[in-house]
């Protein structure tokens, strides 16, 4: 019996199962054939180009929100009260004609400009920046940067419909700085009552060069050119036909794809390249390779002052001394970024020259730094210590901008002068903070901030900020710090956050190592890619597609 | 057969309440929250820190949280994100489509590819065939998809410009993901088809029927009616895998999906994203596998008696 069932049904399923299988290779074919004839037009683009960002940020309103990625697009979206010019850095009009603070500095007026419009249609006016400054200011909107940005503000006066005054409870310099920077951009009134505090981020308006058109989440968004600009500030160039008429962002978080989306032309723009792929590109002629600068703080290592052996002084300059700056950017960053030497980088307001010299590489003149303080090597195994403890660090870093591999150098730079290093790698932000940063578990900890005004330091170097993990408190400091925060002269914050440079350095509670360079790649067949004065921001308006 | 379904169907319900309340608990014990990814970062003042966090609900203790959260998640509700404020099943919907086209896309290959591939290695173990097919599972399953993507990019993209590696919405740009994740699905397949063909061959009744006299293909079928089954639970295994998002393959291709959305949650510490994926992964993932294992039912009466 039981030979005869098989022997009838072996064909049957053996058949089945091939069917299936053909079934399956036949549908996996035709799906194929049909999507590759499916969007087959996507070559032909026309004034339309792909610009790659490097995160998917969480969040894209820049009244809430506090990633710099936002910027790229958004800056485009909105205009600001004021601009920074990018090449002088100075303070031009933006959707303010001119400005005027009161002798006390505790006023501010702004005169604006007529006739602007919003992306639909409503009318720019004080009643708009009133609607601006109300949402900022709302401690339900939960703002991460832009209310923080705009320092002691307390309300505003509104004088006619051109003219607003903003009021301040103590003098505040860097208020320009603040509203020249997209967090502070101008929104619709009409669009932030037609929808919510979250879902205003999907549905942006401004009155900027670029409309908002279509955001899906997680995967692009696009913009649109406004053909009614006529209102920007002076460096933005003329509507020609050359300009770009739409703009689609992409979210490239894996550094490596980023060349490989540029050389294949899925993207015409894309920052941050991986340095050794901007070196490789740069013979590639269809291709440009441009170094924006970023402003603000360094690629750098905060020195723990409350903790052993760090707390001494010496031992902090023999450590600046002992590690070799130019060597780290040549092999980590192909020399494609400037040598940090003190607390702010060169494109900073109020950047002073005179730390460059302070802490040339020296590991002689480390090593008897740290024989002055009482180092020696007793034991003899190869490793500095002093009443019995050898010198051991702990370096902490997550793994952003090649840290890792800076991290190793050094190791290996201290390690020469009989240092010993512990690397400790952490995910991400919030493990850094909790339980490195708050914990003061750490001898260097690496952490940085972007932005043009000086004013930057104050969280970092006060006593007692919110990211001052050094543990470093210098009553004349903050003295410093706070009385340019009130002084609107540039020639007095010159040298008042000179004097704040030159203390940090001498009291050497950081370790810089380079400036931050955006490495942007773009196509040839573009021209006219700049950058806003705070370095990751395109100017949108002022791409040309080069025919 | 009706209880076994229920049973299987509420078996499936507490393993994926077990899973949002182990993400629940776990995700506390991480270092840091949603507040220190954004407002601390940016700078913030503790006292402001401490109004977010108040505002937010994070500074509740952690059995409230955790009631309001089981409360919501009751009547459908996820709960919103903690730093776009968005709700978290409509982001789940945004990304769902995304990664259930590559996921599908990729398990199609995958089955096609690794059984025939393990047939290949399972029937014929000596032939040249059957040792090409070995090695070539062993490729899928000790290469990275990093290195397979990267690679699939460069040589398809940049140098032959056959297809588009990165980026769009399009189905032309599910045809590289997919052959890449439909590769690495088909390692686990073949090997486990090939194991299991080979270890049927070797049961008694195979000499019996052999000693019997049956031609060599029927005794092929018999093999492969004992030797298929395991072959059900292992694509069962990488479908909920795969549902559960396909982090890298979206990341390196530039998609959208559900495993970016989690990654980005995981970086901001957003917790009610993050219990959203988990909760869902955990839940498709138990139904597929309770399906797979009614149709075993259905293919091996011995698992209908038993159960």
């Amino acid at each position: 019996m039981l030979t005869r069932a098989p022997l009838r049904r072996v064909p049957v399923s053996a058949g089945v199962l091939g069917v299936l299988l053909l079934v399956l290779c036949l549908a996996v074919a035709g799906v194929v054939v049909i999507a590759l004839r499916g969007d087959q037009n996507e070559a032909d683009n026309g004034n339309r180009i792909v610009y790659g960002l490097t995160l998917n940020p969480s969040g894209f309103d820049p009244h809430i929100h506090i990633s710099n990625e936002l910027g790229i697009p958004f800056f485009s979206v909105y205009d600001t009260l004021v601009y920074r010019h990018p090449q002088t850095m100075d303070f031009v009009p933006g959707l303010a004609e001119r400005w005027e603070m009161s002798p006390d500095g505790l006023n501010w007026t702004f005169t604006l400009k007529r006739g602007v419009k919003f992306h639909d249609g409503t009318p720019f006016n004080a009643q708009a920046v009133a609607a601006n400054l109300d949402r900022i200011t709302n401690p339900e909107l939960g703002s991460g940067k832009a209310r923080a940005l705009l320092g002691p503000y307390t309300n505003y006066t509104i004088s006619d419909d051109y003219t607003i005054t903003l009021h301040f409870s103590e003098p505040y310099a860097p208020l320009l700085d603040g509203l020249s920077q997209v967090y502070l951009g101008m929104a619709s009134p009409k669009a932030l009552q037609e929808h919510s505090k979250n879902t205003y981020q999907w549905h942006q308006v401004g009155t900027g060069p670029y409309m908002l058109q279509e955001v899906v989440p997680g995967d692009h968004i696009i913009l649109r050119r406004n053909p009614d600009y006529a209102w920007g500030p002076v460096f933005y160039a003329e509507a020609t036909a050359q300009s770009v008429d739409t703009v689609e962002f992409r979210f490239y978080e894996d550094p490596a794809t980023r060349s490989l989306a540029l050389e294949s032309g899925e993207v015409q723009v894309i920052g941050e390249l991986l340095p050794t792929d901007a070196e490789l590109l740069l013979g590639n002629t269809q291709l440009r390779i441009l170094r924006v600068p970023i402003a603000g703080l360094p690629q750098q290592f905060f020195f723990n002052l409350k903790r052993a052996p760090t707390d001494d002084v010496a031992v902090r300059k023999a450590l600046l001394h002992a590690t070799n700056r130019t060597a780290i950017v040549d092999a980590v960053f192909q020399g494609q970024s400037p040598v940090a030497y003190g607390p702010l980088t060169s494109v900073t307001s109020y950047y002073d020259p005179a730390v460059e010299t302070l802490y040339p590489f020296d590991p002689a003149f480390a090593q008897s730094l740290l024989q002055g303080a009482g180092w020696s090597d007793a034991d003899e195994d190869g490793i500095w210590d002093k009443d019995g403890e050898p010198l051991r660090l702990t370096v902490v870093f997550a793994s952003w901008n090649q840290t890792p591999e800076v991290a190793q150098l050094i190791q290996s730079q201290w390690r020469d002068i009989g240092i010993e290093v512990e690397l400790v790698r952490v995910p991400d932000f919030p493990t850094l903070l909790r339980d490195y940063a708050q914990r003061g578990d750490f001898n260097l900890i690496a952490f940085y901030d972007f932005g043009v005004d000086a004013s930057l330091l104050n969280r970092f170097y006060m006593s007692g900020a919110s990211s001052n993990w050094s543990g470093f408190s210098d009553p004349e400091l903050d003295g410093w710090l706070q009385e340019a925060m009130r002084q609107v002269d540039a020639e007095t914050r010159a040298g008042l956050y000179m004097s704040v440079q030159q203390r940090i350095m001498e009291q050497a509670v950081v370790l810089p190592i380079r400036e931050y360079v955006n490495l942007v790649g773009s196509t040839a067949r573009l021209d006219g890619l700049i950058f806003s004065a705070q370095g990751w921001w395109p100017l949108l308006r002022n791409l040309q597609m080069v025919r | 057969m009706a209880t076994y379904v229920l049973r299987r169907l509420g078996a499936a319900l507490v393993v994926a309440w077990l899973a949002m309340s182990a993400a629940f608990v776990v995700l506390r014990g991480l270092p840091g929250d949603a507040v220190d990814a954004t407002l601390a970062r940016a700078g913030a003042s503790e006292a402001e820190v401490a109004a977010q966090r108040q505002r937010l609900g994070l500074a509740d203790p952690l059995w409230q949280q955790y009631i309001h959260y089981v409360g919501g998640v009751v009547r459908g509700d996820l709960g919103r994100s903690l730093v776009s404020g968005q709700p978290v099943t409509e982001m789940i919907g945004q990304q769902m489509g995304a990664t259930a086209a590559l996921a599908l896309g990729a398990l199609t290959v995958g089955i096609a590819l690794g059984l025939s591939l393990g047939l290949a290695g399972g029937l014929w173990p000596r032939s040249a065939a059957g040792g090409l097919a070995k090695a070539f599972a062993s490729l899928a399953l000790s290469t990275p998809v990093y290195w397979t993507a990267t690679l699939a990019i460069y040589l398809f993209t940049v140098v032959l410009g056959l297809l588009p590696g990165t980026g769009g919405d399009g189905p032309r740009h599910l045809i590289l993901p997919v052959m890449v994740l439909g590769f690495h699905t088909a390692g686990a397949i073949a090997q486990v088809t090939a194991r299991s063909i080979r270890e049927a061959a070797t049961l008694p009744f195979v000499q019996t029927a052999r000693a019997k006299g049956l031609p060599e293909a029927e005794v092929a079928y018999h093999i492969l009616r004992v030797g298929l089954l395991p072959v059900v639970a292992v694509i069962a295994l990488q479908l909920g895998f795969l549902l559960g998002g396909t982090v890298i393959t979206e990341t390196i291709f530039v998609r959208r999906g559900l495993g970016r959305l989690l990654l980005t949650a995981i970086n901001t510490r957003d917790f009610p994203v993050i219990q959203g994926v988990v909760t869902l992964t955990a839940l498709t993932y138990s139904l597929v596998n309770a399906v797979a294992d009614l149709l075993y039912a259905q293919v091996d009466p011995r698992v209908r008696r038993e159960g």
